[in-house]
């Protein structure tokens, strides 16, 4: 064994070609770039810009510190925005629903949806502000808060059908009379009910508060067709025909 | 280790390959049985530690750190290629001069030879132990380093691995 040791130790490299590699070494050293900040290995990819060494390090620190932030942001906008699709009139997670989800929402309609798609979609909105307003009422949550948050939010959807419709009427009238009719049969069935769930509501609570403080006239929703506030039906008809006899003038 | 730059950088590179570059070499002639690979693998084991030193990163203790950067990249070099086999070498006549006479030079061929094909027969992780303890002259505690193993398992692995060589050689004779 102390042969076979022996044996082994004599294995080296020969004189030329210890120099050799030693040369070859220390050349590497002289020209290899190092990193006068300590801890950081400079990148192949930060020379092919010619970035000064004392940037790639707060480039490599900064972009960290924002890819978190960022991701971190849209994690919890997409938590919040999950949260707020029950939210209610009045919730601290409403203003989310209605400005933020519904929001970017109404910012692709540009891109994604043909008018005909479009007033679709503010009917299905619509429904779902008076959706809210029939959670608030069934969960006996209606204040006069409440009541003002959503009819404002329903007022905000009619303005925006109404935008819509006037678009669609100046390519199409016919359509855009037929979309309108739909709209204001489906509203004004929507207001009635909403109308008689609060009065029954009332009449079955003596101190619920919903009779007295949310009455009818104040929300302006609870009277069907009310020229003063179903907005949509009056103003509507006016700039339909307003547009029509503006054409046959022409 | 005091702090690297650039200048004292070359100065410890160049102090660690004239102490511990015929080591490196030897231990990567045995595991990878090319004189070609073992020059290949020696000097990229001090390039790599510079520039692990250039990044400011500090080394306690140089010599388990060259044996691990080594082992690394001899067991990268196993997983490219097959290893270089002892017919294949035979054949193609290697050759082991260390710069003395003849008639030694031809010894040391000889013996190199011999205690290759007989280590070879351990099998890697034996070969392994025996080539740092012995030929090396490394501790326990820092072939466990370079192993990264604890001192007991190193202690075990060695005694068997000297075992198993001794069976080798009493079959042998």
């Amino acid at each position: 064994m102390q042969k076979l040791i022996e044996g082994m130790k004599r294995s080296k490299m020969t004189e030329g070609e210890k120099a050799r590699l030693k040369s070859e070494l220390l050349a590497f050293i002289e020209t290899a770039e190092t990193s006068p900040i300590k801890g950081v290995v400079a990148s192949p990819y930060w020379k092919r810009f010619g970035v000064p060494s004392y940037f790639r390090f707060s480039f490599a620190s900064i972009g960290k510190a924002v890819a978190v932030s960022a991701l971190s942001l849209l994690l919890v906008l997409g938590g919040l925005t999950y949260a707020s699709a029950s939210a209610l009139p009045g919730d601290w997670l409403y203003p989310i629903k209605i400005h933020l989800k519904e929001g970017i929402e109404d910012k692709l309609l540009v891109f994604a949806f043909t008018p005909a798609e479009k007033i679709a979609l503010r009917e299905r909105r619509i429904e779902e502000r008076f959706t809210e307003l029939e959670q608030l009422v069934k969960k006996n949550r209606v204040t006069p808060e409440n009541l003002s948050i959503a009819n404002s939010e329903i007022q905000v959807e009619k303005k925006k059908i109404k935008s819509d419709l006037e678009k669609i009427n100046a390519d199409n009238p016919q359509a855009a009379e037929q979309a309108k009719k739909d709209l204001n049969s489906s509203i004004t069935a929507r207001e009635n009910m909403i109308g008689k769930l609060i009065e029954a509501k009332a009449a079955s609570s003596t101190d619920s508060g919903i009779g007295q403080d949310a009455s009818p006239t104040d929300s302006g929703i609870g009277q069907p067709s009310s020229p003063t506030d179903s907005g949509i039906n009056q103003e509507t008809s006016k700039t339909v025909n307003g547009t029509k006899s503006e054409k046959e003038a022409n | 280790m005091a702090e690297v730059t650039k200048k004292n950088l070359k100065e410890i590179l160049e102090q660690a390959y004239d102490q511990f570059a015929d080591a490196i070499f030897r231990y990567c002639y045995f595991h990878t049985s090319s004189r070609e690979k073992a020059l290949d693998i020696t000097q990229d084991t001090f390039v790599k530690t510079s520039e692990y030193l250039s990044s400011g990163r500090k080394i306690d203790n140089l010599r388990p750190f060259l044996y691990r950067v080594a082992r690394n990249l001899v067991i990268d070099e196993r997983r490219k290629k097959k290893s270089y086999s002892l017919d294949r070498m035979k054949e193609d006549g290697f050759e082991l001069w260390s710069g003395e006479s003849e008639i030694t030079a031809r010894e040391n061929v000889f013996e190199a030879r011999m205690a290759l094909e007989t280590i070879e027969q351990l099998g890697d992780k034996y070969k392994e132990v025996i080539i740092l303890r012995f030929a090396e002259d490394m501790s326990v505690k820092d072939i466990a380093r370079v192993l990264g193993k604890s001192e007991n398992a190193v202690s075990v692995r060695i005694h068997r691995a000297v075992e198993k060589l001794k069976k080798i050689l009493d079959q042998n004779e």
